[in-house]
């Protein structure tokens, strides 16, 4: 027998293992929940982009459920007669400052350079090559968005509501708090809107990062504490255009708190929803706006 | 066969700058090689075939189709990018799981497709390592095996091949070559001519946003043979192979250099024959022996230097 090995003719191309696809494929529509798994997925690879803040969040509800826990105490009550329930009462509402500068944290780490970043890393190549379009990405970024800050600002405030009710004296004071929750969940979904999509908008209107962090943090922070400061003196509506101040001045409504009020007390809660509304809108708009403009003007650029 | 591409007086403008200008243009199927040196406009070309740029007039289509409109077709579409950038802070495995996803493979389907892809590509071995700590190389195999996963029926590779060694680059080249024997339609852009000859002989050459010349790699090269061929020899004793190869009628011109000596001939073939025969009988140490216009910059030297005529 021949020991010969075969002679490849000239221009064989081997099979390398190369497998066709054989299968289903999802809808059009379904895009953007791929984009939505892939952002949250990103963020959630490091500590500081969004572990930390909701660590942070963790925290606040567990100081004040703990808050609530003690104060619900009945040697401390007897002790402390009508002003232990209202500070009991008031742990809700003031928490909601608190998940806000953590959400605030997660939009400087994540938000605010959402879209920028993806300009800036070439990723607008690698979605829009893809069977995407440009509403499936908006939806996607802002639907990740959505539920990672839902957590912070969602869940943190609902469960404080829950345990309220838990800790609650009496089927009477049981049935009267029942509110807390729809009101915990009104409060934590604006919030959560708020920082799913200012920070958003800031980034798709700058196509740098840092840049859009920048101005984000400068719109949210010093734009914000002065507007607040001029509407706290002139006693007029400006001080709705701070976001911080209007989710106090409508947290602080809803839940019927008049003491420790700081800036948002002499705001008028109606033009505070407003301003938040208005600010919702208008972030949607102008990510929706400036990712179809770049998808429209070439995303991957000249070369 | 029907064309996979068809771009008819397609011309792109950003702003000011030109892309590409009136490119027409048919792409049947196989492996074409998109040539051009940098800022020609075969990024541009390619991109308005991924369906990420829109004409700024003209039309171009794939599989009948607009692709910056049309999602569908899209899905039929493989591109691998120029850039580097990718999201480094996902695995291979997860960057490509994701494409996948993006181009409709569902959940743990999109998982064993990149899978495969990764396979296919030879990073089977690093398909959970971080994208972040990868070679060019594996960055290169890594885009690719994005382009694949979804199994597109046209593959659109940008400079697939740059900043490889050697060594990778012949093995991407015959998986590239693999993808064509599985039936895909690939476009793969370079601006080495090597490259390209490697892995198909037909070529489109773009200048300028243009179409400079397009057809097969060695009739492009007949355009290099209608003038003279250089062949520059590096030796001991020039002067013995220049006196050997002077009365030779195909000889258009001889350089003497610091090391060696420049020879201009109208017939390679035979001046390659007749220089081999002189180095045999004169016993002249040659040290080395090139073609400077065994590249892309000679053809484009000589077609521009006939005003972009072919």
């Amino acid at each position: 027998m021949s020991t010969t090995p075969p002679v490849s003719p000239a221009g064989t191309i081997h099979d390398l293992g190369y497998k066709r696809y054989v299968g289903t494929r999802r809808s059009a529509g379904t895009r953007w929940l791929v984009i939505a798994r892939n952002q949250i997925s990103s963020s959630w690879k490091t500590w500081w982009r969004y572990k930390s803040s909701l660590a942070l969040a963790v925290i606040v509800t567990f100081i004040a459920g703990g808050v609530m826990f003690i104060l619900s105490d009945k040697v401390i009550r007897d002790f402390a007669g009508a002003a232990a329930t209202t500070m009991s009462d008031a742990a809700l509402p003031k928490s909601i400052q608190w998940y806000t500068r953590a959400a605030f944290l997660v939009s400087l780490t994540i938000g605010a350079r959402v879209v920028a970043g993806d300009l800036q890393s070439g990723a607008f190549t690698f979605y829009f090559s893809r069977s995407v379009r440009p509403r499936d990405y908006v939806i996607g970024k802002l639907g990740g968005m959505f539920a990672l800050m839902a957590p912070i600002n969602l869940a943190g405030p609902l469960l404080l509501a829950c345990a309220r009710l838990g800790l609650s004296q009496d089927v009477d004071q049981l049935i009267g708090s029942l509110m807390l929750v729809p009101k915990a969940i009104a409060i934590g979904l604006l919030g959560t809107l708020v920082f799913a999509t200012v920070p958003v908008a800031f980034s798709a209107l700058i196509a740098n990062g840092r840049y859009a962090i920048a101005l984000w943090g400068a719109y949210y922070l010093v734009f914000g504490f002065i507007v607040s400061m001029i509407g706290r003196h002139s006693d007029s509506w400006i001080g709705a255009l701070d976001l911080a101040t209007s989710l106090d001045a409508v947290a602080l409504q809803l839940f019927d708190l008049h003491l420790f009020t700081g800036r948002a007390g002499n705001l008028d809660p109606t033009v505070a929803l407003a301003s938040i509304l208005v600010h919702i809108a208008a972030a949607i708009a102008i990510v929706g706006y400036q990712v179809r403009s770049a998808h429209g003007s070439g995303v991957g650029g000249a070369s | 066969m029907s064309a996979v591409v068809v771009a008819d007086n397609c011309s792109k403008w950003y702003g000011h700058v030109l892309g590409i200008s009136d490119v027409s243009w048919k792409l049947g199927g196989g492996i074409v090689g998109l040539l051009g040196p940098n800022g020609a406009g075969k990024s541009t070309l390619i991109k308005l075939m991924a369906g990420l740029l829109v004409p700024s007039r003209g039309s171009l289509s794939v599989f009948g189709a607009n692709p910056f409109t049309d999602i569908a077709v899209r899905r039929r579409i493989g591109y691998a990018p120029e850039h580097e950038k990718t999201w480094d802070e996902l695995t291979a495995l997860e960057l490509v799981t994701v494409m996948a996803r993006l181009a409709g493979v569902p959940g743990e389907r999109a998982k064993l497709a990149a899978e495969a892809a990764l396979e296919a590509m030879g990073m089977a071995d690093a398909r959970n390592r971080r994208v972040q700590g990868f070679s060019k190389g594996m960055r290169q195999r890594t885009k690719l095996a994005t382009a694949i996963a979804h199994d597109p029926d046209f593959l659109l590779l940008d400079e697939p091949l740059t900043g490889v060694n050697p060594i990778a680059r012949a093995d991407i080249v015959a998986r590239i070559g693999a993808l064509a024997a599985a039936g895909k339609t690939i476009v793969v852009s370079s601006h080495v001519l090597y490259e390209i000859e490697a892995l198909t002989s037909e070529i489109v050459v773009i200048y300028r946003g243009q179409v400079l010349a397009e057809g097969n790699v060695y009739e492009i090269r007949k355009l290099i043979d209608r003038h003279p061929h250089r062949i520059r020899i590096e030796c001991d004793q020039p002067r013995v192979i220049a006196a050997a190869l002077a009365t030779a009628d195909h000889v258009a011109r001889i350089v003497f250099e610091r090391q060696g000596v420049l020879i201009e001939t109208r017939d390679p073939d035979r001046c390659y024959d007749q220089l081999a025969a002189a180095v045999l009988e004169s016993g002249v140490e040659v040290s080395a022996l090139s073609s400077p216009d065994n590249n892309l910059g000679a053809v484009f030297e000589y077609l521009t230097g006939d005003g972009g005529r072919r």
